[in-house]
């Protein structure tokens, strides 16, 4: 009897990894074929960003990605920053640095969720999102939301630090720092975790470089590359930090890599918050017509590369002085991961349908980036 | 100008050498050409030859004042700590047709794919031109096309005509006017 069934995983199983589906082809329980099926949280914000302000189209592009905002943020404000062709006070940039990787550490830990809920291991879940509330908070005290800051903006940040910045955020990461030990230990460290994602979906360096992969899974694969480190955008040329990379390339080398990203991140904010001066302007206002010119912003988000091209352009609007950006392209990270890797490994190794939720966990995949 | 990318250059077909250039700032410095649509493949295939191995993403710029679609090739390379190359291409709105390169970049499937369904670019090989984003959700023309109002086709085909309000559901509200006063 050699008969295949076709199955689809989410959008409303608690394992699918957000708010996508997938259609499953199952001989037995071994997974043959896997196709994505995108769509369910698709907004159409690249047209309606064609009807907004540029300013507008910041606090828009927030909602692409949901668990890592501030990185959206960045890569369109730097497009942004080139069209003007103007470069951020000193103070701002450093604030960016630490904004950025506060927002690393959060999306890691709400991975963390994902990652541990389907595998049953129910304390890590709780440790991790008492460990966010934390970072949440800071944001709460230092930008006004929790969620969706807006406070990375063209010309700098949105509004000035409080007096009391360098000692609120030395407490911040001194209170996460045990919580995020304890995940390590409990969960990396424990047998039944590492038996399920040692060997798992193994990707070798050459094909994760060919498919597409960026950030934390081509680390995985023993690759050291970091748009932070190579670009140096912002404040992190002065900043000493080391990039975490895998050996195997497996499902546990992915997720060793972001717990050990966290620790890496705490050490970039204590290094900027000694570095950054405290004094000096925080924004440069810019003027409400955007100039004609194209920009390409590019950074290291959560999940990988996160790229915004925006094209101004006025032809036969002349006169009208839009203010809307005449196109704006937002590629996410994790179009390759959900797409041509997992068909890959699934079609070079023996994947069980129990494996699925580990292995696509281990992606950290964030769907709204693939819809928009 | 400087730090110009030799091998780049070396493996870039002759008639394309002089237009390389380098541009941008920032985050968005890179390598710059432009070349015609028919020679897109050969010219993607010396581009991965010359170690630019991943593709980024295909942007798509409608522009019906002058009658093209702009596709923009983002290539980068590992190698070289994330160069960036920029291949640019026009062609025609009105026959918007163009060689796939989706075996040269496995990941150019699903962006062409991207850009059949927002744009209506046909691509010569693809063999999975399909609604993918959009499936189910859009019954319109390909709406990031500059000269299709969505906001038009939305009010039309799901609000029926009216702005803001669908007809059924919101009559029992205006007849019993606001919350409070009814009482």
């Amino acid at each position: 009897m050699n008969k295949t069934v076709t199955v689809f995983l989410g959008p409303q199983h608690p394992g699918a990894p957000g708010n996508v589906s997938f259609k499953v082809v199952l001989d037995g329980e071994q997974v043959i074929d896997i196709d994505l099926i995108p769509g369910f949280l698709h907004r159409g914000f690249e047209k309606m960003m064609e009807y907004r302000r540029w300013d507008m189209d910041l606090v828009m592009s927030a909602r692409i990605c949901v668990e890592d905002p501030d990185h959206v943020e960045l890569t369109y404000t730097h497009a942004v920053e080139q069209i003007f062709g103007i470069e951020p006070p000193e103070k701002a940039k450093y604030i960016r640095v630490i904004v950025a990787e506060f927002s690393r550490i959060a999306s890691h830990l709400l991975w963390l969720m994902h990652f541990a809920g389907p595998i049953a291991a129910r304390y890590a879940v709780g440790w991790a999102i008492a460990a966010r509330e934390e970072v949440l908070k800071w944001f709460d005290y230092i930008t006004g939301h929790r969620i969706y800051h807006h406070y990375i903006f063209p010309g700098g940040v949105r509004w000035n630090i409080p007096s009391d910045f360098k000692e609120k955020t030395l407490k911040v990461l001194k209170t996460i720092e045990p919580l995020v030990k304890d995940i390590e230990v409990g969960f990396f460290k424990h047998p039944v975790f590492q038996k399920r994602a040692m060997g798992l979906g193994r990707l070798k360096p050459t094909e994760a470089i060919r498919l597409g992969a960026t950030g934390p899974t081509l680390r995985g694969s023993g690759i050291c590359h970091d748009l932070r480190k190579t670009l140096g955008y912002d404040a992190y040329t002065e900043l000493e930090f080391k990039i975490p990379r895998g050996e195997y390339g497996d499902a546990y080398d992915r997720a060793m890599i972001r717990i050990n990203e966290i620790y890496e991140s705490m050490n970039i904010i204590r290094q900027a918050l000694e570095k950054m001066p405290m004094d000096g302007p925080y924004r440069w206002r810019l003027p409400m017509v955007m100039p004609e010119g194209e920009g390409i912003g590019r950074v290291e988000s959560a999940r990988g590369e996160f790229v915004a091209h925006i094209i101004n352009y006025r032809g036969n609007q002349i006169g009208r002085r839009s203010l809307a950006p005449y196109r704006i392209k937002f590629r996410g990270p994790t179009m390759p991961l959900l797409t041509t890797i997992l068909k890959y490994i699934v079609k070079n190794e023996d994947i069980t349908i129990a494996d699925l939720p580990v292995l696509i966990g281990s992606f950290d995949p964030c769907p709204p980036d693939i819809d928009r | 100008m400087k730090c110009f990318d030799a091998e780049l250059l070396d493996k870039l077909p002759e008639k394309y050498r002089d237009k390389l250039c380098f541009v941008g700032s920032d985050t968005g410095k890179r390598h710059e050409v432009t070349v015609d649509p028919e020679d897109i493949r050969e010219v993607l295939k010396t581009v991965l030859e010359a170690g630019y191995q991943q593709l980024v993403g295909i942007t798509v710029i409608d522009y019906p004042d002058q009658g093209v679609f702009e596709l923009v090739y983002m290539l980068t390379s590992i190698d070289k700590k994330g160069a960036l190359v920029t291949i640019r291409t026009r062609i025609l709105r009105d026959n918007p047709v163009i060689e796939t390169v989706s075996d040269i970049y496995p990941l150019a499937y699903y962006q062409e794919i991207e850009a059949y369904e927002f744009f209506g670019i046909m691509f010569r090989g693809h063999n999975g031109l399909r609604q993918w984003i959009l499936e189910d959700n859009w019954a319109g023309p390909p709406p990031l096309r500059k000269d299709v109002d969505t906001r038009k086709i939305v009010l039309e085909l799901y609000y029926g005509g009216k702005r803001y309000e669908r007809p059924v559901q919101n009559r029992s509200l205006e007849e019993h006017g606001s919350w409070g006063e009814k009482q």
